[in-house]
Formats: structure tokens, sequence, C-alpha cells
């Protein structure tokens, strides 16, 4: 029996794909044969499959309520240290280097929140700087290239299995450890979280330290695509909360956040992106209707915040 | 009865229907001069709904209302105020940042009109002179609302509905939020307003205090009148009984008047707990199929020590421990790991997550319970969750239902489902049925009693006094963060015995 609650449900739910299916449907409409194009059609999954990962790990910080600045920061650092401070770093390194790297920084942020009793932004704010002046600095005067073992990675196929694999550990972790779980939870009530003998502390720690960990595979794959580092590096920052946003994350977290909005949600601002960019649509006008389309998700998602924890 | 003559407030044929949910049918009554009028009923029996519609914050679909001889229409709160019927309401209707005088006089700030603006000194000495009447001199108008407590804010709204010189006064449930203290000052206006012979309507949960306080009593059910009673007829049993419709309903409490638990062995083990200047030096012991009843006031520092016996707290000395072995409890999670559980005094903001689902409220301390190797098992969760709902009989659509949505009787049963999906021995409950009506309530009792005979340990603290009586073992008074006294089980046992130790 279809229950009033449940219809709800299926409705919020449901709400995210029908605007990326309509969103490909225009596209493919108006963008035609250059919307279809291969070489498109690989831009688009090489971009979203990077973003799709940084949010997977973003997700986990946004379970429990709290805005996740530091992920392209995070993604900068990382970099920054394999490739500059580890000059000549075997190829085989690389991925370990930046996964180490990444969730170290996760686990800083988390110890700073919890134990500090920092804002989290705040301190996503300052890694954000702190990355970009680095990236400043160390790029200016030398460019610092990738092994060529990691470049030649530089193929369809690295990008989707990596971010294939991402996406799959996030929904175990999300959905069935207490990971995602008692994120969740603590984003509904913090208070109750601690008094039904959830170790608030502990998990909170646990998903910076997620984020932190997907920012770092971010990294990799970033070095892949543009073989080395370069002044730009990260700026994830905005991009993931807009396509979490899109993909039906409450920005409050809680029980309806989840790792489909981030699959979901990097899918179409990727696809968004693009078709903007074909339509001619010059590129500070993208970012105004970027942002258009957040603040119009912002309202809405903030009128209904209701739902469940173990879907 | 004595009242003479004619009656000063009228009420007929009222109703009143929200969408589908007729919440008031048909109700009539008449209130005398000098009278304080009891209205009881279950939860959403519509008594709220009526006296909002006596005082103006609801219109009534149908019905009229006479007042004096003249027809009374109030078009909000403030127009009813001004005409002489003003309510004391059970939420808290004070507003932060503004001070006590100027939440006193809030909509009538013209009354203190000086040369520039509102004339302060004239406000303010208007507000103590009031607050003297009812005997709050420690309320100084010129602080901040947020500086007092929630007692003292309750009697700025006292003030507030008094300045007006209402002939009326609604007190709606005003004063289960209240301790035995804050109650005392609300009983002294209610005699104050009989003397004057102006007359009360006092809605309430707890019938000992209805019986105390009022000459008479409306029993309402499902938004229909059932009786007005008087007398002999004003006892709990028969209140109850109308309530919900039923004579004879069994026991309430406990029917033994002997203590009855395992001496030998004890579960918990307190330790002078010192936790900042509110819990003092406090030691005890639980023992097996013992329910431990604690009482004192709201502000005696029962409540911290529930939360500190749960290991919420970092104490400043002082050890909790588990017998069962020799843990001792430092943290909530590791309370919950040696099946300790905790029912808090406010349910909403600390035990439940509102907008999720009943399922999710339940199953949170299901985690750990028959993993798939390192994954939580889900389906188990659920099954959990339908098991406690089916049994605690917990009233909803579904357990997919927003624990939002649910009264708040079956709230707490939601609560309970939670500790019992863990197997709980040890359960700390603060105020387990504070803001219950009466049908679930009995039904909360009646748990406590088996899950004692299930041999589990109860500590069950609580600011009604009656209850403790009716339900503990062992009893412990609580006064300034100390023990003041401990009482076994007996017959002979009264509320004014403890009121001697409390206050």
């Amino acid at each position: 029996m279809k229950k009033k609650a449940d219809i709800r449900q299926f409705i919020s739910t449901a709400v995210p794909y029908i605007g990326l299916v309509l969103l490909i449907i225009i596209s493919i409409a108006t963008g035609g044969k250059s919307f279809m194009a291969a070489k498109n059609l690989r831009n688009i999954m090489t971009q979203s499959s990077i973003l799709m990962v940084v949010a997977v790990g973003t997700a986990f910080v946004m379970a429990h309520g709290d805005m996740d600045f530091a992920n392209g920061g995070t993604m900068g650092l990382a970099m920054v240290v394999t490739l500059a401070l580890c000059k000549g770093i075997p190829s085989w390194a690389v991925f370990p280097m930046c996964l180490a790297v990444g969730t170290f920084i996760g686990v800083a942020i988390g110890f700073l929140v919890t134990r500090l009793r920092v804002v989290a932004f705040i301190v996503g704010m300052c890694i954000m700087r702190l990355s970009s002046a680095i990236l400043y600095t160390t790029t200016n005067k030398k460019t610092w290239l990738a092994p060529a073992g990691v470049v030649k990675l530089n193929k369809p196929w690295f990008y989707l299995m990596v971010c294939l694999g991402m996406v799959i550990a996030g929904i175990v972790f999300f959905e069935f450890t207490k990971i995602g779980q008692y994120n969740k939870l603590i984003g509904v009530n913090r208070n109750a979280a601690s008094l039904s003998g959830i170790n608030v502390n502990k998990y909170l720690v646990y998903s910076f330290a997620a984020s932190g960990l997907c920012a770092g595979v971010a990294a990799f794959m970033t070095t892949v695509r543009t073989g080395g580092l370069s002044s730009s590096t990260g700026n994830y920052e905005v991009d993931t909360l807009i396509a979490l946003t899109i993909g039906g994350m409450p920005l409050t977290g809680g029980s309806k956040a989840s790792i489909r909005a981030a699959v979901i949600g990097a899918l179409a601002l990727t696809v968004l992106n693009n078709i903007l960019v074909l339509w001619g649509v010059n590129a500070d006008f993208v970012n105004v209707v970027k942002g258009m389309v957040f603040l119009t998700l912002v309202l809405i998602s903030s009128r209904q915040n209701a739902g469940q924890v173990t879907g | 009865m004595e009242n003479s003559g004619k009656p000063r407030l009228i009420v007929e044929h009222m109703s009143k229907n929200f969408g589908i949910v007729k919440a008031v049918q048909d109700v009539s009554l008449e209130l005398y001069a000098g009278e304080v009028r009891g209205l009881i009923g279950e939860n959403g029996s519509g008594k709220s709904t009526l006296s909002a519609m006596i005082c103006g914050s609801l219109k009534p679909d149908e019905g009229t209302m006479t007042f004096d001889g003249k027809a009374f229409r109030p078009k909000s709160i403030i127009d009813a105020r001004n005409k002489g019927i003003a309510i004391l309401l059970q939420e808290r209707g004070t507003i932060d940042g503004m001070s006590v005088a100027e939440n006193m006089f809030i909509g009538m700030e013209d009354d203190f009109k000086g040369r520039f603006g509102v004339n302060r000194d004239k406000m303010h000495k208007k507000a103590k002179e009031i607050l003297h009447q009812i005997g709050a001199d420690h309320i100084h108008p010129a602080d901040l609302v947020n500086a007092y407590k929630f007692e003292d804010r309750k009697l700025v709204e006292v003030g507030r509905a008094l300045y007006t010189d209402p002939e009326i006064l609604i007190v709606d449930e005003t004063t289960s939020a209240l301790s035995l203290q804050g109650r005392e000052y609300i009983y002294n206006i209610i005699r104050d307003f009989k003397k004057k012979n102006k007359s009360v309507v006092f809605i309430g949960h707890d019938l000992d205090e209805i019986m105390h306080v009022c000459d008479r009593a409306t029993v309402l059910k499902d938004g229909k009148y059932v009786a007005t009673i008087s007398g002999e007829e004003m006892n709990p049993a028969k209140m109850r009984g109308l309530m919900i419709g039923r004579e004879n309903l069994g026991h309430y409490y406990r029917t033994d008047f002997q203590p009855d638990y395992n001496e030998k062995e004890v579960v918990l083990r307190a330790e002078h707990l010192n936790y900042k200047s509110v819990i003092r030096d406090v030691s005890l012991e639980l023992h097996k199929q013992e329910i431990l009843g604690v009482c004192g006031l709201s502000d005696s520092g029962m409540h911290d020590l529930a939360k500190a016996l749960f290991g919420a707290y970092k104490l400043d000395s002082g050890t909790v421990t588990i017998m069962n072995g020799q843990k001792a409890i430092t943290s909530t999670t590791q309370a919950v790991r040696e099946k300790i559980a905790y029912l808090p005094k406010d349910r909403d903001s600390e035990s439940l997550f509102m907008h999720t689902s009943i399922k999710d409220n339940i199953s949170v301390t299901c985690f750990d319970q028959k993993k798939i190797g390192p994954l939580i098992n889900k389906r188990h969760m659920k099954r959990v969750a339908g098991q406690q709902a089916e049994s605690l009989n917990i009233r909803c659509s579904s357990i997919n239902q927003l624990a939002a949505e649910l009264s708040g009787g079956n709230k707490q049963k939601v609560v309970v489902g939670k500790w019992m999906a863990n197997q709980a021995d040890i359960l700390i409950m603060d105020c387990p049925t504070r803001g219950i009506d009466v049908g679930v309530k009995a039904a909360i009792y009646d748990l406590i009693c088996q899950m004692k005979a299930a041999g589990k340990s109860i500590i069950m603290l609580s600011e009604e006094m009656a209850e403790v009586i009716g339900m503990a073992d062992r009893l412990l008074v609580i006064k300034d963060g100390a023990v003041q006294g401990e009482f076994l089980r007996d017959k002979t046992l009264t509320e004014h015995m403890l009121v001697e130790k409390i206050i």
C-alpha cells in the first residue's frame, strides 16, 4: 500500500532524475551534432568524472550539515606535495601519495573541527586560500610535470573506471556502514545522536577523512589529465556544492543526503556547462546561470526537508 | 454548588473543524463568577481548541459566546484581552532580546507614551508593581528576558496577562512546564482571582492538580462534551474514566506496596559524582529489578544527574560503574554498549530525529546487530523497528511515517522502542510521562512494570511526586544537586513527606 509519506519520498527522489533527463533531451535537441560528437561526449565524461569523485567525498561532510570548502584546496595541496615536494617520484607512487596527502588533510580538518571547534567551512576557506597561494608560488617560475607513466593513463576508460569504483565504494560506505548512516543522523539532530550513543566526534572526523580521500583521488585524476601542476588546480568548491544541490542534497544534511545526489548532480552540472558553451554563451554568463540555478534549488530545498535515513 | 446568580460567560454549541478533523463539536458550557473550572481530556480531545476560541486566537465555525450578557466575538487574543479574557499558554511566549518590561507590555506600548517614544521609567515602574503583586520581586523589569530561566519567563507572561486586569483567566497547561515553586505562584494568582469573584478556566493533564485547584471540572472527549463534575465525584479515578470513556481502568500505578528487588545484586553504582555546581557528591546504587525513583524540583540537578549517569558529562570527579564487568561509564557510546538506556525529559530535541522515519528512529541503536561482514544489515534493522512499533502499539500509518507527525505519547513509545531494540538492561527515564495523555501514560507505567518483571533495572526521575511514589521501590529526593533523603516503598508514603525534603 502506498502511504502519503512514501509518495512524498518518491516525488522528492524523482525530481533530480527528471531534471537530468530533461537537460539531456534539451541538449541533444539544441546541441545536435556538436553535442553528440564523440569528442564532446568524452569531454563531458572526463570533466564530470573528476567532479563526481570530489562530490562523492563531499557528500559525507554535507550529510552531517557542514559545508565542505576544503575539497579543491586539498586537491591542490595533494598535487603540490606529490609533484613538487617529492620531485622525481616514481609513477607507481603518485596515486598512493595523492591519497595519503588528501586523507591526511581530511583528518587534520576533522581534528580542527571536533577538538578545536573551528567551523568547518572556515577551515575550508583557509585551506582553499593556502592552496592557491602555494600553487601560485610553486608554478610561478617553474613547470612541474607528472611522471610519464602517469600521463599515459589519460584514456577515457581510466576516468570511467576510477569514477565507477569511487561511486560504488561511496554508496557502500554511505549506505551500508555507520560512517554514512551516522553522519546523516548527526545532520538531523546532533544532540539526539550523541545521546543515542553515537560517538559524534569520531564520525565527523571519518566524514572529513572520506572527503579528503576522494579529493586525493581527484587530484590524481587531474594530474593524469593535465600532465602537471598548474596554478588553477582545484577550484572545485563551488561546483561541488552546486552539483550536490542539483542532485537533491539538502544543505543542512540529514536524512535526505545521498551519494545519488553526487552522481546526478555532477552529470547535470557538467552537461549544463557544456551546452551553455555550445550555445556560445559567454563564459562569465555561464557562471551567472549556474548561480541562478543554485539559488533556485536552495530556495526549493529549504522548503522541503524531510525523508528517511536508511532508504 | 455555591455559585449563585447568572453565569458570566456562556458558551453555546461551539464547533470547530480543521479540514476533516472535527476538533470541537457542539460544546456548551457556563462559567460562573468566582469559579475555577477545570477543563480536562486526553490529547486531541479539543480542550486547547475550545480555549483558543474563547481567548480569540481561533474563530469558531459555529456557536456563540455571551460574556456578561453581551455577545462576545473576539477578533484576536489582544481583542479578547481588552474585553477582559486573558490566556496563559503552555509554550514559551516571551521574545528573546527584549527586556522583561517590553515583553510584559508588548502591543500596549501606547500606554507608556512619553515625549520621545516610550517612557521606559514609567514602563519599568508599572512592571515592578505587577511583578510585586504576583510575588515575583526577584525579576527585574529592565533585564533582558533571556537572562531568566523558563519559570521566570512564564511569570513574565503571567504579568502580561494580569496587566489588563482580566475578568476571566484561561490557564492552558501552563503548570506542566513549571516546577513546584513556579506552580505555587500560579495557584496564588488563581486563589486571588477567586477571592475577587473573578473566574478561571484551568486546563491540565495532572488530575491530582485539577482536584486541588478546581471547583468543578468539565470533561471533553473526541471534541465532544462528556460531563461536568464537582465535589466528591471529582476524584482522579472518576475523571480518568470519563476521559477515556471506560469506568473501570484497573490499575494505574503499581498495585503492590512492598519494595521488591534483589538487594544483593547491584547493577550500577555511582560514587561521589560532582559536576560544576549542579551535582554535589551524589552516590547511589541501583539494584537488579529495582525501580529507583528520583524526585526533586526541575532545577534541583536531577536532570543533570540523569545525563551524568549516562556518561553524557565530563564529570569533575566521581565514577559511574556498571557492576557487570566492573566497567566505568565515561561516554554515551560506552553507556549504550553496556546496555544502558536514557530517555530524556526533552524528547524532541534530545532523543528524536524528528523529520526522519519511525523506522530510523528505532533502529538507531541497531547498527551493530547481525552485521553482514563489515556491512550493516538494513533488513534486520527494519524488522526490529517493525517489531518494536507493533509490540509497543505505536499509532502510525507505517513505520515510514515521520516521527515529527506523532503525538507526544507515541513519540515517547518510539524512544522506548529504540532502547528496547538494543535490549537495554538499565533504563534511565527522565520524566517518562511528561506531556503524555492519560491513556498512554497508563501504557507507559504498564511497560515499566513489565520491564521490571523482565529483570531490568530502572531509574525513574520525575517532578511529579505521585508517579514516583506510585512506581518506585526506593526513592531518593534531590535538592541543590545533593541527595536529601531516601524512602522505601510504603503505603503510608505521601507527597507531603517528600515535599518537606524537596523545598
